[in-house]
């Protein structure tokens, strides 16, 4: 019994701790910086607008819709007010910053640092922003908080190019460890999001697929023909529920993985192109086929010519 | 070569630990309340994400607002403006985010909105110096059923709030 227990413990640490590859990590790096930069290209104009307490929201309701507590722009507006400095300028400064962070955390330059930067800089435009924020704002914090903590930098980084280190990384039980409460993460939040539409009568009839696409906004065609396939709407509805609901098992093994990726990917891009969530679906596609479908499992050919390149470097921490 | 994780196991506890907090989070239990250490634990979720939840369009779709915006200028000329304005998906999506706490409810929702459309006519105040008058609409567009629809009937916007708001420094114009 007690042989039994201690095999089972140690498959569960192996299962935490086991060293991985980086290369995952850094691929997630990459991908979540590019759609971030993309969202702050495609928000250059909107800045004043959504952020100031010039902007769209003045006055006292700014501060009802803002979450409290929590970093803002407006605290450093107010700190800087003194030297002269306004609060657009105040804003401007933050934006380029929270920019040049995300260069950085995407190129792998100082990525501990930048990747902090990029967190609080992300979260006080967040948390400033509040009330006009969704999903992929929220999916990005997430996963820039994971960024902080993991050895993302190990991989296809300026910093391990300096440090004579691999672009591939070397495997660690830091980078397992890091994977593994992302991809937890994300069963997780799908089992969440299924369960929730389940307890929806328009999701169990497939009600809720003809009226997204009968509401001006989400509306990206003309598809009033939909309402003659019913059979259409339903499974749109319960391939969606079972997709994510059942993410949590069919992601693991290997036999079932593409499949699972292919079909979450799948509905990933058509929420994109259909509802025009273009970056939710853009992110949330990263998240999956980063953690995922990127080969985690270290190559011991590879590791032993690592070895020889990295003998005198000191061992990766968490 | 392969490092180790060091305190791998204290590691191991965190993760469950925050893995804990991700599935409280998911369920929408709030920290707020617990005694003593709520406050803190509610921060952890924020700072970490942990404490948000996933039900996306659950549990189901029953419509949509839009605001649109009269400015009537000093010769009493009228320009309507939809908030949303299908130029840029991203920054619409934040607007119509906007436009959506309008259904927020709060202690006292009338004086909320209120507050909310004042908002939106003094950005024009500030922007246009010949607006006068700004009214503020919101306009609701009921989700319809299938059934509804293949049986003719025709979803359409209805007035949902209105609040109109002078310029304090100049006489007002009438409206046309």
């Amino acid at each position: 019994m007690r042989e039994r227990f201690s095999r089972v413990g140690e498959k569960f640490e192996n299962f935490f701790l086991a060293p991985a590859s980086p290369l995952p990590l850094a691929v997630l790096r990459i991908s979540l910086v590019l759609v971030l930069l993309l969202q702050a290209f495609l928000l250059r104009d909107s800045v004043v607008t959504f952020l100031s307490r010039s902007g769209i929201l003045q006055g006292p309701i700014a501060d009802t819709l803002r979450m409290q507590d929590t970093p803002q722009v407006g605290w450093i507006a107010d700190w800087l007010a003194p030297f002269g400095v306004s609060e657009i300028q105040t804003l401007y400064a933050v934006c380029f910053a929270y920019v040049m962070s995300l260069l950085f955390l995407g190129l792998g330059f100082f990525t501990r640092v930048s990747a902090v930067t990029a967190w609080l800089l992300h979260w006080t435009l967040l948390t400033t922003g509040f009330s006009s924020i969704y999903g992929v704002d929220l999916y990005a914090h997430v996963f820039l908080f994971y960024l902080m903590v993991a050895p993302c930098g190990r991989a296809l980084s300026l910093d391990a190019y300096f440090a004579k280190e691999p672009l591939a990384g070397r495997a660690s039980s830091g980078a397992r460890l890091a994977l593994r409460v992302m991809q937890l993460h994300l069963c997780i939040s799908y089992f969440a999001s299924a369960v929730e539409k389940l307890q929806g009568e328009q999701w169990r009839t497939g009600e809720v697929i003809w009226r997204m696409f009968s509401l001006p906004f989400f509306a990206q065609f003309d598809m009033d023909w939909v309402a003659h396939w019913p059979s259409l709407l339903l499974l749109g509805a319960w391939s969606t529920i079972l997709l994510e609901g059942l993410y949590f098992i069919f992601i693991w093994p290997n036999a079932t993985r593409r499949l699972w990726l292919a079909g979450i990917v799948g509905l990933h891009l058509g929420i994109a192109v259909l509802m025009g969530l273009h970056l939710f679906g853009l992110i949330m596609c990263a998240f999956s086929l980063s953690v995922f479908a990127m080969p985690s499992e270290p190559s011991v050919a590879l590791e032993r010519s690592r070895e020889d390149v990295t003998s005198t470097a000191p061992a990766a921490s968490f | 070569m392969q490092s180790k994780v060091k305190n791998g196991r204290l590691w191991i506890v965190a993760v469950i630990f925050h893995l804990c907090f991700v599935t409280a989070g998911a369920a929408h239990f709030s920290f707020r309340d617990v005694p003593v250490i709520g406050a803190a634990l509610n921060m952890y979720g924020e700072i970490s994400g942990a404490n948000m939840s996933y039900g996306f369009f659950s549990p189901g779709i029953y419509g949509q607002l839009q605001a649109l915006i009269d400015v009537y200028d000093t010769s009493g000329n009228k320009t309507t403006r939809a908030l949303v304005k299908g130029e840029n998906r991203e920054a619409d999506l934040r607007m119509n985010d906007i436009v959506d706490s309008f259904l927020e409810e709060s202690e006292d929702k009338m004086q909320f909105q209120r507050t909310l459309a004042a908002s939106l006519a003094g950005t024009v105040f500030a922007t246009e110096p010949n607006a006068e008058l700004v009214n503020v609409r919101i306009e609701s567009f009921p989700a319809i059923s299938r059934q509804a629809f293949l049986a003719g009937e025709r979803a359409d916007w209805k007035p949902a709030y209105s609040a109109k708001f002078a310029h304090k420094k100049r006489p007002q114009p009438e409206a046309k």
